[in-house]
């Protein structure tokens, strides 16, 4: 019972990280119709800016996440104008091919800054306190939270705020959103800026928990769209549950089935999900 | 005054409308008529800035040229247009849905105004602001479509087929509203297949053939035009 519970919190707190990523996947895609390769590259950019802070410059954790934060969301306005804006009438191809030279790119700057080590950060909540008898490290209900958080921070703003509508707005329809007066290029740059907040969110609070390595983001994104995939593409709600059903069905799945393969479980899933349901388990909706 | 002087759109060689002129002065109700693929959407698109206009073509609106601003700068000026196949945003609600057509205003109290005059004119959306525009029917569809575009409150409201795939009756309360809608000093550009209903309503038409303009003068002329009676109304 014990190796269960630990196993669901396991499931959770990866899960957090999945859909939060994955939700920035989906806006971006719902939005603009670019499939960003190099997302999980931005997550990883969010750990690397958190743990360069906190071990090399000694800034205090929370501080250190929201400058992760705001230097990725400018990272990633800047990235729609410069790469993906000029593309915006080019055929999708064009974009996917871009995304992909992004991502490289994002790696390989890393690892000339930081070098392939894996580094590992502190956290302010090192220690171990007890949930219902289970021994939980601290952080871990630190990163839940902060993820429930900003994922609810997120929903509240697209459901209701004017710009939150703009978004939804834009992704449902782009030309109705021009006839109304939206700047879509605004709103491209937005998402992507959001989206790449959420990614550093993401980073920041997985630093401490697993190691972060140049490496780190490509397995996220692998597994992101397999969750956007599996949501619906483009779908916000099918992002979030998404995200957290897949790490359940790993962790799970990794401790009861076999952990050689708990990485083959989201592609199996995926598998089935293209087999049975091509339109994702949730109607595609921002 | 909107002013289109020697409009031509191109679609790569394509020439889609050639050498369109026509004006809508202040207060009127103008009609375009034509058959499908007579390129009355893609004169629409040109004047609202979707769709580029080839050069030497002139839309002349409220003393500015409109070939050379962005949609968003032609809503600003006045000019809303309400596209063909109603365009709405399915998974928003009919409120959120009207509300973003009044986007570019920000004063909350005049949104609520103009949202109020909406309703009065298309009563049945009261009841419907919570639910997704996209489970409504065809006809209140169209009227959240009509309803959105007259939220920025323009001084001239573009119509592209509002009528197309609704029913008879439906067709009449529609096209009531958007004589009341003129009628309250709004000019209106209304494309139409629907000749007979359209002329009815209107002061002017305009008559389009695969992407010129044919023929032209007051409905009421129109009406009586043997061609016209023989291509649009079947007799």
């Amino acid at each position: 019972m014990e190796l269960f519970a630990q196993q669901i919190l396991n499931g959770l707190v990866t899960g957090s990280v999945y859909s939060l990523v994955a939700l920035g996947l989906t806006l971006i895609y719902g939005t603009m119709n670019v499939p960003n390769f190099a997302h999980g590259q931005l997550f990883m950019f969010g750990a690397y800016l958190s743990y360069a802070l906190v071990m090399r410059a000694g800034v205090h954790y929370w501080i250190a996440m929201a400058i992760a934060v705001v230097t990725l969301a400018i990272a990633g306005a800047v990235l729609e104008r410069s790469v993906f804006r000029p593309l915006r009438h080019a055929p999708p191809l064009n974009s996917m091919i871009a995304a992909l030279g992004v991502m490289l790119l994002l790696e390989a700057v890393a690892q000339n800054i930081w070098g392939p080590e894996f580094r590992h950060t502190d956290t302010p909540y090192g220690g171990i306190v007890s949930l219902f008898g289970l021994p939980v490290a601290a952080h871990r209900l630190i990163l839940l939270g902060a993820a429930a958080a900003s994922m609810m921070a997120l929903l509240v703003f697209l459901t209701r705020t004017t710009a939150g509508a703009a978004i939804r707005a834009t992704a449902q329809n782009p030309e109705a959103a021009l006839l109304v007066g939206i700047d879509t290029g605004r709103v491209a740059m937005a998402t992507f800026a959001i989206s790449a907040a959420l990614a550093a969110v993401a980073g920041a609070l997985i630093a401490p928990i697993s190691l972060v390595y140049p490496a780190m983001g490509t397995v996220v994104t692998l597994k992101a769209f397999v969750i956007v995939v599996l949501g619906g593409m483009g779908s916000v709600t099918g992002a979030l549950i998404g995200g957290y059903l897949l790490a359940l069905a790993e962790s799970l799945g990794g401790t009861y089935v076999s952990a050689t393969y708990q990485d083959l479980i989201a592609f199996v899933v995926l598998a089935l999900v293209f087999t049975f349901r091509p339109a994702g388990l949730f109607k595609a909706a921002v | 005054m909107l002013k289109v002087s020697a409009l031509t759109v191109s679609y790569g060689s394509f020439q889609a409308v050639r050498e369109v002129s026509f004006e809508v002065r202040p207060g009127e109700l103008v009609v375009l008529l034509g058959a499908n693929g007579a390129g009355k959407t893609t004169i629409f698109r040109a004047v609202s800035g979707l769709t580029p206009a080839d050069r030497g073509s002139r839309i002349e609106w409220a003393g500015q040229e409109l070939s050379s601003l962005s949609p968003r700068a032609i809503v600003d000026s006045g000019l809303s247009h309400c596209p063909e196949g109603r365009k709405l945003f399915p998974e928003l609600s009919v409120g959120t849905n009207l509300r973003l057509g009044a986007y570019r205003c920000h004063d909350k109290a005049e949104i609520q105004r103009r949202l109020a005059r909406v309703l009065e004119l298309f009563p049945p959306l009261s009841g419907r602001m919570n639910d997704p525009a996209g489970a409504l029917s065809g006809g209140q569809q169209q009227m959240v479509s009509v309803g959105r575009a007259l939220m920025a409150e323009p001084k001239i409201l573009l119509l592209d087929e509002p009528s197309v795939s609704l029913a008879p009756k439906v067709v009449a309360q529609v096209l009531e509203a958007v004589a009341a809608i003129n009628r309250t000093g709004t000019m209106v550009l209304l494309s139409e297949q629907n000749a007979y209903a359209a002329l009815e309503i209107a002061h002017r038409g305009y008559v389009l053939e695969g992407g010129r303009l044919v023929l032209h003068g007051p409905a009421a002329e129109l009406m009586q035009h043997d061609e016209v009676r023989r291509a649009y109304m079947g007799a």
